[in-house]
């Protein structure tokens, strides 16, 4: 069973200081979805180490805004961020381009698929 | 650290395990996965096989010469490309008569050399399809 | 008073004992390594578009089991449990069984391949070709059972592709015999092998504080003490019927991370026998009706962590998303962390001991 909690982009980052505990649960990814022309979902997804309980933190975002980053929290989270940046063309903070990509090679291939 | 001096010892005189293919052929065993055949007699002409295909190996296309088969009622002709199939046996499966329109075989696909214009070929193939849909 | 010089050397994308293209750029100061920049990403082919553009929903399990050569079946089978929870029907016990027996080989390969690599990287040729030569009786059981050595292509929407004969049952046991009595001539050599150990004890160390921070997976952070295994708590396959044991080690170095592994191939191989012996009856193929709707998320132990799929769709025959994390792709940090202040003439041993998969990494 997924359990899906709403946020917002300015308190992501308390939500989650409260939330996470190392010992208790265990970062899976980030994830984005896009839902429609300009509005695209971008989840954080937590499970419990020994368990199959799933709990995702949701929220809406348009195409120019920055999304915070968590990674003095976590810091292992800046490889999800920076494929964030790469595929959707949405800006996080502290996280560079070129993960995948090349300058030559086709911008933000995933920010026109599904709708 | 002795094991090991004898084990070593004793590996200066066995064979290697490698096979020297070309020059040695490759075994086949009953099950590998190998072409798939037809046999036209038996075809009701369902077009499942070519819905299932993952990467589109199997395309029907429309032909001046059609078979002598009543089923074939708007003149299609049956065409595969062996290297493009993937071999994984779906069309099979899909098919309504397994053992005698469609079946996998064990053989393996025939080299290909530049004479046989393999890719260009199929891409005329592909064109017919798109010129009647 | 002069400051201190560093110079900059890569393990770059072509090195002579490196099996992946990955870069990682090492700053090192007399020896040691202060500093560590990693470039993924050479292999990338857009797999994540081309699932929701070009393909429909029951031929992605094909494309998506091409992403990686030796955890195939591993990525295979995670989406078709990820698919079949948006669609309706049933699965008998037999299809969960026979799906548990080819993961578990395709186990026992993966890791005989890591083990023979680790060898090599520390000067030990003979057991390289040692080992490489014994993974040849598994390769010929997966061949017998599929069809083919390392591409299945044998798990399908509502069962699997082939039964298990009779004569391929008994083929399984004698070859498992073999290889279970060369794995304790294995163990025995690991562990007592003085200069091995010279290579092994006490280097690339993780400890269990930093495996908690940096989130490790695998049997990367069970060699640091975390007792972590989806096969323990699932619930898609019945693990707890034919006797899995989870194997942890405390050290977190080098030696530990084989010990797991060689721990790990005895318990597959004891869990291959009780699935041949306690085979129950049944069909291999049943229908699932519908298209999917909804969205799922599973998670599945391939042999280096944990892999987890996220699927959407909205009852038309092209998903809307797939969203695919690999075990690699999340340990990256921490391979970095492990690497800040060993010696730079460990690297390449150190890395042979991850296991990293970059086809995976970089989909």
């Amino acid at each position: 069973m997924i359990n899906r909690i709403t946020t917002q982009l300015s308190t992501v980052k308390n939500d989650i200081e409260k939330f996470y505990d190392k010992k208790v649960w265990h970062f899976l990814t980030l994830n984005g979805v896009k839902l429609d022309e300009s509005t695209t979902e971008i989840q954080w997804i937590f499970s419990k180490y020994n368990n199959d309980d799933i709990t995702m933190f949701y929220t809406n975002v348009k195409q120019d805004e920055i999304i915070p980053s968590i990674t003095d929290i976590l810091p292992s989270a800046i490889m999800s961020q920076r494929e964030i940046v790469d595929m959707f063309g949405i800006e996080v903070e502290d996280s560079e381009k070129g993960l995948y990509l090349d300058e030559d090679s086709e911008q933000m291939p995933l920010s026109s698929c599904g709708i | 650290m002795i094991e090991s001096f004898k084990k070593a010892f004793n590996n200066l005189f066995k064979k290697p395990q490698t096979i020297d293919y070309p020059a040695t052929p490759l075994e086949t065993i009953k099950g590998d996965r190998g072409l798939i055949e037809y046999g036209e007699e038996h075809c009701i002409y369902c077009l499942k096989c070519e819905k299932a295909c993952p990467p589109g190996s199997i395309l029907f296309t429309k032909t001046e010469t059609p078979s002598s088969n009543e089923k074939n009622k708007k003149s299609l002709k049956y065409q595969y490309n062996q290297n493009l199939c993937i071999y994984c046996g779906e069309c099979v499966r899909a098919c309504p008569k397994p053992d005698e329109a469609l079946w996998q075989s064990d053989k393996k696909p025939s080299i290909s050399t530049r004479k046989d214009r393999v890719n260009d070929a199929w891409f005329e193939v592909e064109m017919l399809k798109r010129d009647i849909e | 008073m002069m400051a201190k010089k560093t110079i900059n050397i890569p393990l770059g994308s072509q090195h002579i004992s490196l099996l992946e293209p990955v870069k990682f750029k090492f700053e090192c100061e007399n020896e040691k390594i202060i500093a560590v920049d990693s470039d993924v990403g050479f292999v990338h082919r857009g797999i994540e578009k081309a699932c929701t553009t070009k393909f429909k929903y029951d031929a992605v399990g094909y494309v998506v089991a091409r992403i990686c050569g030796l955890c195939a079946i591993t990525h295979s089978l995670t989406y078709t449990t990820a698919v079949e929870n948006l669609l309706e029907g049933e699965l008998t016990l037999k299809v969960k069984y026979l799906r548990m027996l080819v993961a578990e080989l395709d186990r026992i390969h993966s890791h005989m391949l890591c083990l023979s690599h680790t060898a090599e990287n520390a000067g030990f040729e003979a057991m390289f070709m040692q080992i490489m030569g014994d993974r040849e009786y598994v390769m010929d059981l997966q061949r017998l059972l599929t069809g083919n050595r390392v591409q299945f292509d044998y798990i399908s929407i509502g069962g699997v592709n082939r039964d298990l004969s009779s004569e391929v049952a008994k083929q399984i046991k004698i070859n498992l015999q073999i290889i279970k009595e060369k794995v304790h001539e294995y163990i025995d050599e690991f562990t007592n092998n003085w200069s091995l150990s010279l290579k092994y004890k006490d280097i690339g160390t993780l400890s269990l504080d930093e495996a908690y921070t940096y989130n490790a997976i695998g049997p990367l952070a069970r060699a640091s003490g975390i007792a972590t295994d989806i096969r323990a708590t699932s619930d898609y396959l019945p693990y707890d019927k034919i006797g899995f044991q989870i194997q942890t080690a405390t050290k977190g170095d080098i030696h530990s991370r084989n010990m797991v592994r060689l721990n790990e191939i005895l318990n597959s191989i004891a869990m291959c026998e009780n699935i041949v012996d306690g085979l129950p009856d049944g069909e291999i193929q049943t229908k699932f009706k519908g298209k999917p709707k909804g969205e799922s998320i599973v998670r599945l132990e391939a042999p280096r962590g944990e892999l987890m799929y996220y699927l959407k769709g909205d009852g038309k025959a092209m998903l809307n998303r797939v969203r695919i994390k690999t075990p690699t792709f999340a340990c990256i940090p921490a391979f970095s962390e492990v690497f800040t202040g060993s010696n730079y003439a460990d690297a390449p041993a150190i890395l042979a001991s991850f296991d990293p998969c970059l086809s995976c990494t970089a989909k």
